[in-house]
C-alpha cells in the first residue's frame, strides 16, 4: 500500500524536487507552499504523514502542527528544521510531532521515517477497527 | 555611562547572533534545494542503469537550477561577509546607502516571515557619513523591526533617504504611529542609547506617519565611552 504524504514548505523548488523524488520511490505525494492550504488539505484527505517546515511565513510550523493535532490528534507529523538539536526534538515531540529532520537531509532517512509513520497509522486504524467490532458485539449481545 | 556601554555591547552581540542565525537558516534552505536537485540527478542515473532512457533536456535544466541556487547561497555568504566585516572598524567614513541596502537584505527574511514587502527608494549616488557601521546597522535594523511590528502582517513599508547640509536621513513610512501607544513609546531606552552612541536621532512624525533616523555627517571618535 502506497504511503500517502503531504509536503508543506514555503520553498517551492524544494518541495517540487522532493515530491518528484518521493514519487519515484512509490509514494503518493501532495505538496503545498501555503500552511493555510495545508490545513484545508489535511481535512479533506487522510494522509499517513505530513512533512512540515518549522519556519514559514503566513503561519508558523508550530501553529500549523497545533491546528493539525487539534483536528486529528493521531495524525503523524514530521517537522523539518534548519537546526536540529536534542532540545528542539523534545520540544517538537511535546507539541505532538512524530519526529524531526534537519535540512538538508538524506532522502533515505526521510523515507524510513515515513514508513514508520505509515506503520503507526495502520496500527491505529486496526486498533479502531477492533474497538468498533467489540462495541458492535457488545451492543448486539452476541 | 559604563553600564550603557556594556548594555549596548550586550545588545550588539544579541543583534549579531540574531542576524547570523537568520542567515544560516537562509543558507540551509538554499542547500536543501541543491541537495534535492542533485538527488534527482542521482535518481535519474540509477533509473538509467535500470534501463529508463535519460531525459537530457531535463538533466541540463536541473544542472542550471543547481548552479542558480549555488549563486543564491554565494550571495547569502557574501552578505554575511560584509556584515561580519562591518564590526571590525569602530569609526569610518561609510556610504549610508550601502549600509541601508545591507540592512534591508539582512532583514528580508524577517519581513518575509510577516509577509511584509519592503520598498526601498535608495539613491544611486553615495551619501557618506562618518559612523560606526555596525552600530548604524543595528540602529536601522532595530527601527525597521519595530516598524514591521507596527504595520502588521501582509503590509508594505517604504524607505526613503534624504540629504541635508548637516545630516543624512532615512525615512520609514507609512506607519501607523497611533499603534505605538499600545506598545509604549519609541525610541525606547535601549534604542536611544544605541542612537546616542553614534550621535544619531530617531524621530516620529505623526502627521506623515514616518519614523526618521537622522545620522550626522561626522562624529567624534567613540573611544571607550560612547555617548560622551
Amino acid at each position: 500500500m502506497k504511503e500517502k504524504v503531504l509536503l508543506v514548505d514555503d520553498e517551492k523548488e524544494f518541495i517540487e524536487a522532493l515530491s518528484e523524488r518521493m514519487k519515484n520511490r512509490g509514494m503518493d505525494v501532495s505538496a503545498t507552499t501555503s500552511p493555510v492550504e495545508a490545513l484545508k488539505m489535511a481535512e479533506e484527505e487522510a494522509y499517513d504523514v505530513i512533512i512540515l517546515d518549522l519556519k514559514m511565513p503566513e503561519m508558523d510550523g508550530i501553529e500549523v502542527l497545533a491546528a493539525l493535532k487539534e483536528k486529528n490528534p493521531e495524525l503523524q507529523v514530521i517537522l523539518l528544521t534548519g537546526h536540529a538539536t536534542v532540545q528542539k526534538g523534545i520540544e517538537a515531540m511535546k507539541l505532538g510531532a512524530m519526529d524531526f529532520l534537519e535540512k538538508p537531509f538524506d532522502i533515505k532517512d526521510l523515507s524510513e521515517k515515513i514508513k514508520k509513520a505509515h506503520t503507526q497509522k495502520m496500527i491505529i486504524v486496526e486498533k479502531r477497527t477492533q474497538e468498533k467490532i467489540k462495541q458492535i458485539i457488545q451492543e448486539k449481545g452476541w | 555611562m559604563e553600564n550603557e556601554f556594556y548594555m549596548i555591547a550586550g545588545k550588539g552581540l544579541s543583534f549579531f547572533g540574531k542576524i547570523t542565525a537568520s542567515i544560516s537558516h537562509e543558507l540551509k534552505n538554499a542547500l536543501a534545494v541543491i541537495n534535492e536537485k542533485a538527488g534527482l540527478l542521482e535518481d535519474f542515473a540509477v533509473m538509467a542503469n535500470k534501463g529508463t532512457p535519460l531525459d537530457l533536456q531535463r538533466m541540463e535544466s536541473l544542472a542550471g537550477e543547481i548552479i542558480k541556487h549555488i549563486g543564491r547561497a554565494n550571495d547569502i555568504i557574501r552578505t554575511l561577509n560584509v556584515f561580519a566585516h562591518s564590526a571590525e572598524e569602530p569609526l569610518k567614513t561609510a556610504d549610508l546607502t550601502e549600509i541601508l541596502a545591507l540592512v534591508i537584505r539582512l532583514c528580508s527574511r524577517f519581513a518575509d516571515m510577516k509577509s511584509i514587502t519592503i520598498a526601498p527608494k535608495i539613491p544611486t549616488d553615495p551619501m557618506t557619513i562618518q559612523t560606526h557601521p555596525f552600530f548604524a546597522e543595528h540602529l536601522i535594523c532595530q527601527c525597521l523591526t519595530v516598524a514591521m511590528d507596527w504595520v502588521g502582517m501582509g503590509k508594505n513599508i517604504e524607505i526613503g533617504m534624504e540629504n541635508t547640509p548637516d545630516d543624512v536621513r532615512i525615512h520609514i513610512f507609512p506607519l501607523y504611529i497611533a499603534k505605538q501607544s499600545d506598545n509604549g513609546s519609541f525610541p525606547d531606552k535601549e534604542t536611544q542609547m544605541l542612537a546616542n552612541a553614534i550621535r544619531a536621532r530617531v524621530e516620529q512624525n505623526e502627521a506623515s506617519n514616518t519614523l526618521s533616523l537622522i545620522f550626522p555627517r561626522s562624529i567624534p571618535s567613540p573611544g571607550c565611552n560612547p555617548g560622551t
